[in-house]
């Protein structure tokens, strides 16, 4: 268990972040950046190619992540359709990337976007990430060695 | 350590991160921490075909565990420096073995 009472700011001026109390991680020479996406509107780009979008409640040192009112944005040539998803709890190895969401930006982005049906986008798209999966794991056949340390060679 | 503190040193200059996912970001360094996770601030993402949703993002962090790349500007890089330390590294390593 982390002491946290032993991390204090001055450990962590590298980092030029604010110290909140009571934050679990922050103060912590770990991912303590993400304290000032605390309580704002964040998009998580996850490992495989997922986008997550939601309200930063809480994360730790490695960038476990608590969301809140949270959807997941399919996108379909130029259509669009998110599926709310509540609270999700995101384990750190699967974030790749994540940033705060320009509000602005978006709305003009999603302006040139259609919103499409949900139940259809997300069997289209499920059906493309299964097609790249597949094509990921076609990799050339192992080569097999055969060491002749033996004694019967 | 080392990588950490020559990381630190990009701090506030413009860096190139190529990631796993072949998503490529510009950025000016934020911070970075000891994972080697960075944060970039006012960022472009130059291949956007493959990902137009990283267009509305205006910072990022991304975790270092899925960099694959960091291109720098050779002007931000003191080469010499870095070798210094490395090699003062590695006589400190070779100190504490003995």
């Amino acid at each position: 268990m982390n002491d946290l009472t032993k991390w204090s700011l001055s450990q962590d001026t590298n980092l030029q972040s604010p110290w909140i109390e009571g934050i679990p991680g922050c103060g912590i020479p770990g991912a303590a950046s993400l304290v000032e996406h605390i309580d704002r509107q964040i998009l998580v780009l996850q490992r495989d190619g997922r986008y997550i979008v939601g309200y930063l409640r809480s994360y730790d040192q490695y960038a476990n992540l608590v969301l809140e009112n949270t959807f997941e944005r399919f996108i379909l040539d130029d259509t669009y359709c998110d599926e709310p998803l509540g609270i999700f709890i995101i384990r750190g190895e699967n974030v790749a990337l994540l940033g705060e969401v320009d509000e602005e930006k978006e709305n003009q982005w999603l302006s040139q976007l259609r919103t499409a049906s949900l139940e259809e986008t997300k069997r289209i798209v499920r059906e493309k990430r299964q097609a790249t999966k597949a094509h990921l794991h076609d990799q050339p056949e192992r080569v097999e060695w055969t060491f002749y340390d033996d004694a019967f060679f | 350590m080392l990588f950490f503190s020559f990381f630190k040193t990009f701090i506030g200059k413009t860096v190139t991160v190529e990631l796993k996912n072949d998503v490529i970001i510009r950025g000016k360094v934020h911070s970075v921490d000891q994972y080697l996770n960075i944060k970039l601030e006012d960022i472009e993402i130059l291949n956007i075909e493959s990902c137009p949703q990283l267009m509305t993002l205006k910072n990022s962090f991304i975790r270092g565990s899925v960099i694959r790349y960091i291109q720098v500007y050779a002007i931000d890089v003191d080469c010499e420096m870095l070798q210094e330390a490395a090699r003062r590294e590695y006589k400190e390593l070779k100190k504490v073995a003995k």
